[in-house]
């Protein structure tokens, strides 16, 4: 048998979209992505209620744990159990933009299951003593996160780079000390409870199931309140900035602002960025872990916010490398500069990026994500066809371009946090 | 329900086939039977750091990582106590392009200094990443060890210590190739919109001549019967005093496995469970806590584990976990609570069946526990736990006999 030969691959993707039903019920826009034959849905309330809206650090994520506690009929146990014993899984998440309740359920509990998220959004509980135990907890694990070196370079990360900006406002110590329930209570109210919000509703989507979404939505009294509010702009703090702790590996972070989603050079941007570090194939995993052996990994990530759009180079490595790296990585985005990709590298990561993008369209629930993802910023399907159209026609030169106008060494921040040695 | 076709080549590898044509993705996963609890005892890490190493390249691919990411295909690999599992999502035109790699480093992998040194640098610094520079993060190996006596699951995946990865040589990683990865020691699963026959005649084609092994393992070790409760302390550097209990239970394949699954769930699953409304919502003792199965093939653990408040003693919190146990040796649960958690794992095993991949893993997974059937069989053997059931099986394995217990105390200094 001779195995020298490889089967031959093709390369030729069909991404088969869903289609997304859009209709606007008593003020509520809601996208439906109907597909699928399991019994399963997935509903996702989407508020305009990120950290960006809130006053001071912890108010916005103490609001959505509040949630969880049921509404005035239906008390924060009986809540629990009635929510749980329908074998719905569910979240309730906070954003820097956005703040979500999120929830999968069989579809012969979907009725049930509306009723309790009608209460919950129309009559929360808030039960003050819930709230403070939920402000010690969060308090722990803020104490058991700020023993990781990668969560205080995330922390400080976000800081200098998102300066000024409402993005880069995070929690400290004495943050715990000064928020106030009356502060989460008040947001709940303010945007959460009868504000308009995004429903994204995926899966098998049945002519009964739809009747159950209309009614539950026709059943809310919508306010107008819940206008949007934009962040400030960054102004990032770009040097270097050194958080001491004795630690067994060292946390680097490095990156800078970029133009955003509805920009003409997005796609080849985002493009660039998956060479550098976006895949296990990326130039800097290739050097930093499979070259040197420094990290157990290394990714460079594209971060789109409403009003920021930001690139994130992150990695926990050997104890005494943080400076190394940071060199290894000015070296690799010297070399995009100076040196022309060849065909063959550059073909690698075109074909991976057009099958990572149809595992992305695999199914009504990947497809939902990736509709809000572009839908958030105004932008339609369309925008996938034209990340396939760039895919197909970047080349050499693109690269090396887009990495000189984006990729300046002196714009970016850099953060390195623990290791032995400074 | 899953439809699958199950082979088995005459070199003893096992192959599952499933059809989906709902999806432009074809999974495939290889798992072998082969994990940490294969290994020396002063060699522990090896059967993880071998996983690094099945990426090294093979004869005619050498580029294995390469060949997948040019094929549109994403990879990865993860090891247990129990076994290791491997796995590619690709565009299903290029199916055969993944079988072609997988047999390939199946039969003549390359194994060489240069990847030996950079991956036992990785595996280091995963070690470090993932336990040593977590707080809290080495506590589960702690507690195995304070678990098992005997039984190979002392200790974790990643190892013992550093040292035992630093000592691994070439040969040792050849030996272990030689003696683990073999036809006859792995279940192949391909999920996909594929042609069964069609399917069948390509694995044939590329692993149909790799040679079987003797597979030559380590004499099963029987952990002896613990007769007292043990307990260790540790201090660390921690903001909050942390416990982790560990009861010793019976494996995955027994017959009992989903009452012991279900009850884990009852006791600590969610913000809904009875350890988690007692302790954390209503008496404010712990700041979290959960329960867990293990759910290894051998005997396994149900872990009980939480986050002290501060000023909370630690036998406060343990009075009130015995009182929960206790409570249900004597009155059992509720019909309702039961339905609760069996609605729960319902719709968890909806979801996993949505995904090719997920399918891919668990039929392999299943086969190689025991029998892929079971993985149809398995709704309706969670749905038939009876309240009953979890009542005599919490009396019959919840003993203080049974448990370990390791208090992470945070040191003054901390």
């Amino acid at each position: 048998m001779d195995r020298s030969i490889a089967p031959e691959i093709k390369n030729q993707i069909e991404l088969t979209k869903l289609s997304v039903q859009k209709e606007i019920v008593n003020g509520v826009e809601v996208n439906y992505v109907n597909g699928g034959s399991a019994p399963l849905l997935k509903l996702e309330l989407v508020y305009n209620a990120g950290s960006k809206y809130q006053s001071q650090p912890l108010v916005a994520s103490l609001a959505f744990d509040i949630l969880r506690d049921g509404s005035k009929k239906i008390n924060g146990k009986a809540f629990k159990e009635s929510i749980n014993g329908l074998g719905v899984y569910y979240g309730m998440d906070v954003f820097k933009d956005f703040g979500t309740l999120s929830f999968f359920v069989l579809e012969r509990n979907l009725n049930a299951l509306l009723d309790l998220i009608k209460e919950v959004i129309t009559h929360p509980n808030l039960p003050e003593e819930e709230f403070n135990r939920l402000l010690q907890k969060e308090k722990n694990d803020f104490m058991v996160d700020c023993e990781k070196t990668s969560f205080l370079a995330r922390q400080r990360f976000a800081e200098v780079l998102f300066n000024e900006s409402e993005y880069g406002k995070v929690a400290h110590y004495k943050d715990f000390d000064n928020v106030e329930y009356q502060m989460s209570k008040s947001f709940v109210y303010d945007y959460i409870v009868n504000t308009p919000f995004k429903f994204l509703v995926s899966g098998s989507i049945s002519t009964k199931s739809k009747v159950l979404l209309t009614n539950f939505l026709e059943s809310l009294e919508i306010s107008s309140k819940g206008t949007k509010k934009e962040a400030k702009k960054c102004n990032p703090k770009k040097e270097l900035h050194i958080i001491s702790k004795d630690s067994e590996q060292c946390s680097v972070m490095l990156g800078k602002l970029l133009p955003g989603k509805t920009h003409p050079d997005y796609h080849q941007i985002s493009i660039t960025n998956a060479l550098l570090g976006g895949y296990f194939g990326s130039r800097l995993m290739q050097n930093i872990r499979e070259e040197k052996g420094w990290t157990y990994g290394i990714h460079s990530t594209i971060i789109n916010y409403e009003e920021a759009t930001s690139l994130v180079i992150s990695a926990d490595v050997l104890h005494d490398k943080g400076d190394d790296t940071f060199k290894e990585i000015k070296k690799e985005i010297t070399r995009l500069q100076n040196e022309l990709i060849s065909e063959k590298e550059l073909d690698i990561l075109k074909n991976y990026l057009k099958g990572n993008l149809l595992k992305g369209f695999d199914g009504a629930f990947e497809q939902i994500d990736r509709f809000f993802s572009v839908d958030s910023f105004g932008l339609g399907w369309s925008y996938y066809d034209e990340y396939i159209k760039t895919l197909e026609t970047i080349n050499p030169e693109g690269i090396q371009k887009i990495s000189i106008q984006y990729l300046k060494w002196e714009d970016f921040v850099f953060v390195k946090a623990g290791g032995k040695h400074a | 329900m899953i439809n699958y076709k199950k082979y088995q080549l005459d070199n003893g590898l096992k192959v599952i086939l499933h059809q989906d044509k709902s999806t432009p993705i074809a999974a495939i996963n290889l798992a072998f039977d082969v994990g940490a609890r294969d290994e020396n005892p002063d060699m522990t890490g090896l059967a993880h750091y071998f996983e690094h190493l099945m990426f090294s390249g093979s004869k005619n691919a050498p580029d294995y990582d390469v060949q997948v990411q040019n094929a549109g295909g994403q990879n990865n690999a993860f090891t247990t106590n129990d076994y290791t599992n491997y796995y590619i999502t690709l565009p299903k035109n290029n199916l055969e392009l993944a079988l072609w790699l997988e047999a390939d480093r199946m039969f003549q992998l390359n194994l060489d200094k240069k990847s030996l040194e950079v991956q036992r640098q990785v595996v280091i610094e995963e070690f470090k990443q993932r336990y040593l520079n977590q707080p809290y993060g080495n506590n589960l190996a702690q507690l195995r060890k304070l678990t098992y006596k005997d039984h190979p699951y002392q200790w974790s995946t990643i190892g013992l210590e550093i040292s035992h990865i630093e000592k691994v040589t070439l040969e040792d990683a050849k030996h272990f190739y030689q003696q683990f990865y073999a036809p006859n020691n792995c279940v192949l699963s391909i999920c996909g919109d594929i042609d069964y026959e069609e399917t069948f005649v390509l694995v044939k084609k590329w692993f149909g001549d790799i040679p079987s092994s003797e597979i030559a393992r380590q004499p099963k070790i029987e952990e002896r019967q613990q007769l007292e409760q043990r307990v260790e302390t540790v201090e660390e550097s921690v903001p909050l005093n942390a416990f982790l209990w560990s009861f010793k239970v019976g494996s995955r394949t027994d017959n009992d496995f989903p009452i012991a699954d279900l009850t884990s769930d009852i006791l600590g699953r969610d913000e809904s469970s009875l350890l988690y409304q007692k302790l954390a919502i209503e008496l404010k003792l712990v700041s979290n806590i959960s329960a867990y199965l293990t759910g290894d093939r051998g005997p396994g653990m149900l872990i009980i584990s939480g986050k002290i408040n501060d000023g909370v003693e630690f036998e406060t919190v343990e009075k009130e976990i015995w009182r929960i146990i206790n409570q249900l040796k004597k009155q059992g649960i509720s019909n309702e609570n039961l339905q609760k958690v069996k609605n729960k794992f319902e719709t968890a095993h909806v979801y996993g069946e949505m995904n090719v991949m997920n399918k891919a893993m668990n039929l392999s997974y299943a086969e190689l526990c025991n029998d892929v059937e079971n993985i149809n069989l398995e709704l309706k053997a969670y749905q038939s736990v009876q309240t009953l059931h979890v009542q005599t099986w919490v009396q019959e394995t919840l003993k203080e006999s049974t448990l370990s217990k390791l208090h992470v105390i945070k040191s003054s200094n901390g």
